[in-house]
């Protein structure tokens, strides 16, 4: 275990690198100066050269490439990504109060996915070919191809047009949240929780559910599932005990490889529904052309999702005993 | 299955194809893959719809525009819609001259012509970026999905958005694939440190969220549809190189390869006439699903401005424009959302039906050895 | 008789028909017994094991007749009273799975995917043991060490926490067997217990087997395709072809003097030592799919006996054997011929064996 922790890290270390090495040759090779780019001509502001010269020198863009580059890690390490050029506040502050948001997300997206997707999964293998597994691939089959920001347009005209007053289409709090009690926060929050949730949700538990039957399925097609039958084991411990126990190993593995799609799809639902998350915060920089935001942001998304990555192995790792052991 | 005997049953339905791809002649497999494909209802369904997809984007002036398919003008029989349509494809844009003066800026075909004049108009005689008077207008027997915030008819709107779909479909798979195919085919083929290399650099690319990649790009890159198309497929290449890397190395083992390296075949024609016809079937599998992802991708950016920019037409610009009106226009909301989802569930019914086609073992009763 | 199996008949729905893998099966084991299932792959052997334990997968597989009754032991049921057998085919899913692990038990080929790979072995031989000895989680683990010490695993108290993929197949194997032990069954199904195994490691498990039968007077059913096996183990052999037995005997018998051309053919197969041989003796053809049974005696395509007769052409004889065999004609008595015993515990199906006419029904 040790030692497969040990090769992980160092793999995850080597992945970061190359990350950060393909970040940083996209800022380099883009066209376009980021010194430049701070100012908007067409405002009519000017840079004299000799603010441009110590901006330069400031970021370190007159050094070596080799030289950036470290530089850059280095800031990297220490959060310090520079400042926004919309409000001059670092970049770091910027994204630590958003970061939460999109985290928050994310995790209820996939814990609520988890716990809908593996009963499904599982019940729908077990009964296979009958009507409920039917219904449900159907379902879950037309729920896959509905991404999420269709239906996050959807819901927001309906919740318009129906229309519930009480529930919120934008944003996480409503006017006076400060005023409310605990109780009311709580449920003042649940509510601007819900839709986005909800839209966050289904495309990953419409997968999910599909990948714990086929899994599922293969776990029952296995020897060891007929060897627990002919040891007297009732059908439901022979399912859970002997064949969900070897669909989870998939699954865990499945956690990790989606954690990048999750987070990719947090831009266009978090505009759509004014949520203060890390996605709208790039779109944001991106449409003000807020350099240093982007760059940040792009680095400690890569970050995320290789801590992710290196969390799902440890835990693959945790349930199959092949790893653990070294097979 | 539980023993030797009922596996000779299951194999006797699925005769050799269980074991599918070690077959001596390709074309054999193919049309054994085809054969069980057309099985699936829904797969061909999808199928269908794709074909429908790429058949409106095709035609696209001759369902919706404001120039006649077919008219007698001053006393000349002209076809402008027809020149409309095949002057959107290359090379035919240069042999063919535009038909004058149904090409010139502000030429109003409709005011041209009078009554007299024969005249053959698509089913809906708006062009997509031509304004009306009626802006968010409700659907009516003119304007069949209703008008958009500036009057534009939004039936013409989404035919037309449909080539955006297509295009961005074909071309980023098409550059996603031969990147993919190509890593893929050389670090299963090959091996050792040129695999280690090319695993590393898919899993470096598959831990970016490629969404935000393709952001990250699109502050140096101008949005327009090519670099979104560019970019897509520089970003979703990973998923057909593990496949194509994962049939090779299965593939290389088999007796066929095998023999045809003792019979003295170079690596060029051991890949290419016998690795990649027998992989294709799986990488088909995984386009299939990019393209649903690619035409996903593009209606989002354009959705949030960095894709096709307006006023021309696509899906993702008319879904912006549902946002923007939800209030006062809620009819625009459904047109896109709809044309969306059928595009994406057409390409994952294809997709679905294709692996299990090849892959017959998930349907099989029990599981079958081989 | 410990277990008696009566006319079984097992189908498989496929795509393409019903397909009869077991067709009318009869066959018997007593304690302290090892009783071999022969045949080539195909025959229906494994599915015969697979309908006793009732572990056939419906569908595609469904049962469709016959017995299998389970007796218990005679004389020692408390007061002397003789309990009535079960059939293990009309009992419900309830009681069927307090016999299965517990007074029968089968283990599989595969002892590498028989064992599922998450779990210790020790978990699961546990298992089984509290399910039906109902014993506590340290007595169990106690119990499985007993066992695995008892199948001749070096370090029981230390393998009883390895996981399956830490043994090799030979322990695997053993582990397997332990298994099967662990809950004192009267009747042992071993299905094709040494196939996967190195040689000098199958010799081991086949002691092992023998062993343990001694002690704990067990019935076995062995079901195997490899006659060396056979010869070192088995009490009595059945034969199996196309979902049919085609002759029973005692080992013995069956080797000295093989009344079926099928059994011959697969002796004559065996490579011998004591005999030189030009080449190696094939029956030649394959197995019949179940689904397209030959009229007729179903081995008749592979039959020496009829390819030579056929070959001489013409002659009464000839073509009596023939029309029998064969059935080119609805008018003569011939078709599949049933299993008849020719003389004292032997049975065969073969219009040509010698003795066949007169013989009696088996039991």
């Amino acid at each position: 275990m040790m030692r497969y922790t040990i090769h992980r890290l160092l793999l995850a270390v080597i992945t970061f690198l190359g990350i950060t090495l393909v970040t940083f040759s996209v800022i380099q090779l883009a066209p376009g100066d980021p010194i430049a780019m701070q100012v908007s001509p067409e405002l009519g502001l000017e840079m004299s050269q000799h603010t441009y010269e110590t901006l330069r020198a400031h970021w370190g863009l007159d050094q070596p490439i080799s030289t950036q580059y470290v530089r850059w890690l280095k800031r990297l390490l220490t959060l310090d990504f520079g400042r926004s050029i919309s409000d001059h506040r670092p970049v770091w502050d910027k994204i630590a109060e958003r970061l939460p948001w999109t985290i928050a997300l994310s995790v209820l997206a996939m814990g609520i996915s988890l716990l809908i997707s593996i009963p499904t999964g599982v019940y729908s293998a077990v009964r296979k070919g009958r009507t409920f597994d039917t219904a449900v691939g159907t379902l879950l089959f037309a729920l896959y191809s509905v991404p999420g920001y269709v239906t996050a347009i959807v819901l927001i005209t309906a919740v318009a047009h129906i229309p519930i007053d009480w529930l919120p289409i934008s944003g996480v709090r409503s006017e006076g949240f400060a005023d409310l009690s605990l109780s009311g926060r709580v449920v003042d929050l649940a509510k601007h929780f819900l839709l986005i949730t909800i839209c966050f949700t289904y495309p990953l538990l419409a997968f999910q559910s599909r990948f714990v039957r086929s899994n599922m399925l293969e776990a029952i097609g296995q020897d060891y599932i007929r060897t627990a039958r002919a040891k007297g084991l009732d059908e439901r411990s022979v399912m859970l005990r002997h064949g969900l126990r070897n669909t989870l190993i998939p699954i865990v593995t499945l956690m990790g490889l989606m954690l990048p799609s999750v987070l990719s799809g947090s831009a266009i639902l978090e505009v759509m529904f004014q949520w203060p998350g890390i996605g709208r915060l790039m779109f944001n920089a991106i449409s003000q052309r807020d350099y240093f935001t982007v760059m940040g942001i792009s680095s400690i998304v890569a970050v995320v999702v290789l801590l992710g990555t290196l969390l799902t192995d440890l835990a693959y790792a945790w349930v199959d005993p092949r790893v653990r052991y070294g097979g | 299955m539980v023993d030797n005997s009922a596996t000779t049953v299951s194999c006797a339905t699925t005769v050799s194809c269980t074991t599918a791809i070690p077959c001596t002649t390709t074309i054999s497999y193919k049309r054994r893959v085809w054969r069980r494909f057309r099985t699936h209802r829904r797969g061909m369904f999808g199928l269908a719809m794709i074909v429908v997809l790429v058949g409106v984007a095709m035609t696209a002036p001759l369902i919706a525009g404001n120039v006649p398919i077919l008219c007698h003008y001053q006393g000349a029989w002209q076809a402008p819609g027809v020149v409309d349509c095949l002057r959107r494809f290359p090379i035919l844009d240069r042999v063919i001259p535009p038909s004058y003066p149904f090409s010139k800026a502000g030429f109003d075909a409709k005011e041209a012509l009078s009554e007299d004049d024969f005249s053959l108009w698509p089913p809906v005689a708006y062009g997509p970026s031509e304004t009306t008077r009626v802006s968010l207008a409700g659907p009516s027997k003119r304007h069949w999905l209703g008008t958009d915030e500036v009057g534009r008819d939004v039936f013409s709107r989404m035919v037309h958005g449909t080539v955006v779909s297509v295009q961005v479909g074909i071309v980023s798979m098409g550059i996603a694939g031969v990147l993919g195919i190509f890593f893929g085919a050389i670090a299963g083929y090959f091996g050792r440190w040129v695999d280690a290399v090319v695993s590393r650099v898919i899993e470096i690319v598959i831990c970016f969220p490629d969404f935000f990649l393709i952001l990250t790009v699109m502050v140096w890159l101008e949005p327009n549809i090519t670099n979104v198309m560019v970019v897509i497929g520089l970003t979703r290449w990973t998923g057909i190189a593990r496949y194509t890397r994962g049939e090779f190395l299965r593939l290389k083992e088999m007796d066929f390869v095998v023999a045809a390296r003792a019979n003295g075949a170079g690596a060029a024609r051991i890949v290419l006439r016998h690795l990649l016809p027998n992989a294709l079937a799986p990488i088909l599998v995984t386009i299939s699903f990019g393209v649903a992802q690619a035409i996903l991708i593009e209606a989002g950016l354009s959705w949030l401005g960095f894709g096709v920019q307006p006023p021309a037409p696509s899906w993702g610009n008319l879904l912006r424009s549902a946002y923007d009106h939800y209030r006062d226009a809620p009819h625009l909301v459904y047109p896109p959302c709809i044309a969306i989802f059928l595009a994406v569930l057409a390409h994952n019914l294809v997709g679905d039906s294709l692996r299990d086609a090849i892959d017959p073992r998930v349907h099989a009763t029990g599981k079958v050895k081989v | 008789m410990l277990l008696e199996v009566q006319n079984l008949t097992t189908e498989f729905v496929t795509d393409d028909g019903v397909a009869t893998a077991v067709d009318g099966v009869s066959w018997g084991v007593r304690r302290g017994e090892i009783l071999a299932i022969v045949g080539e792959s195909g025959c229906g052997k494994s599915v015969t094991a697979m309908s006793v334990m009732r572990l056939i997968p419906t569908p595609p597989g469904r049962i469709v007749g016959g017995r299998v009754l389970l007796h218990s032991e005679a004389g020692v049921a408390a007061g002397g009273e003789n309990m009535a057998p079960i059939d293990l085919l009309s009992i419900p899913d309830r009681e069927m799975r307090r016999v299965r692990g517990a007074r029968v038990a089968m283990i599989f080929q595969e002892p590498m995917s028989a064992l599922n790979p998450v779990m210790t072995v020790g978990a699961q031989i546990v298992e089984a043991i509290r399910l039906h000895r109902g014993l506590n989680r340290r007595d169990a683990y106690a119990s499985a060490v007993d066992l695995l010490q008892r199948v001749g695993i070096p370090a029981p108290e230390k393998r009883v926490h390895d996981y399956p993929h830490q043994l090799s197949g030979g322990m695997r194997q053993r582990v397997m067997i332990a298994m099967g032990l662990s809950c004192n069954p009267e009747l042992l199904i071993a299905d094709e217990p040494t196939t996967a195994l190195d040689v000098t490691v199958q010799a081991q498990i086949i002691e092992l087997l023998l062993e343990l039968r001694d002690q704990t007077g067990m019935g076995v059913v062995l079901i195997t395709h490899d006659l060396g096996v056979v010869a070192e183990m088995a009490d009595r052999v059945c034969v199996m072809y196309a979902g049919r037995i085609v002759e029973s005997a005692d080992t013995q018998q069956i080797f000295s003097s093989p009344l079926h051309p099928y059994t011959q053919g697969l002796l004559h197969s065996l490579p011998r030592i004591d005999r030189s041989m030009d080449r190696l003796n094939v029956i030649p053809g394959q197995v019949p799919d179940p689904l397209h049974f030959p009229p007729g005696c179903r081995f008749h395509p592979r039959c020496d006996l009829t390819r030579r007769l056929a070959a001489d052409g013409g002659g009464d004889r000839s073509t009596e054997v023939l029309e029998r065999c064969i059935r080119r004609t609805e008018t003569k008595p011939g078709g599949d011929p049933p299993l008849r015993d020719v003389s004292t515990d032997h049975g065969v199906a073969c219009w040509e064996a010698p003795g066949y006419e007169s013989g009696g029904a088996t039991q």
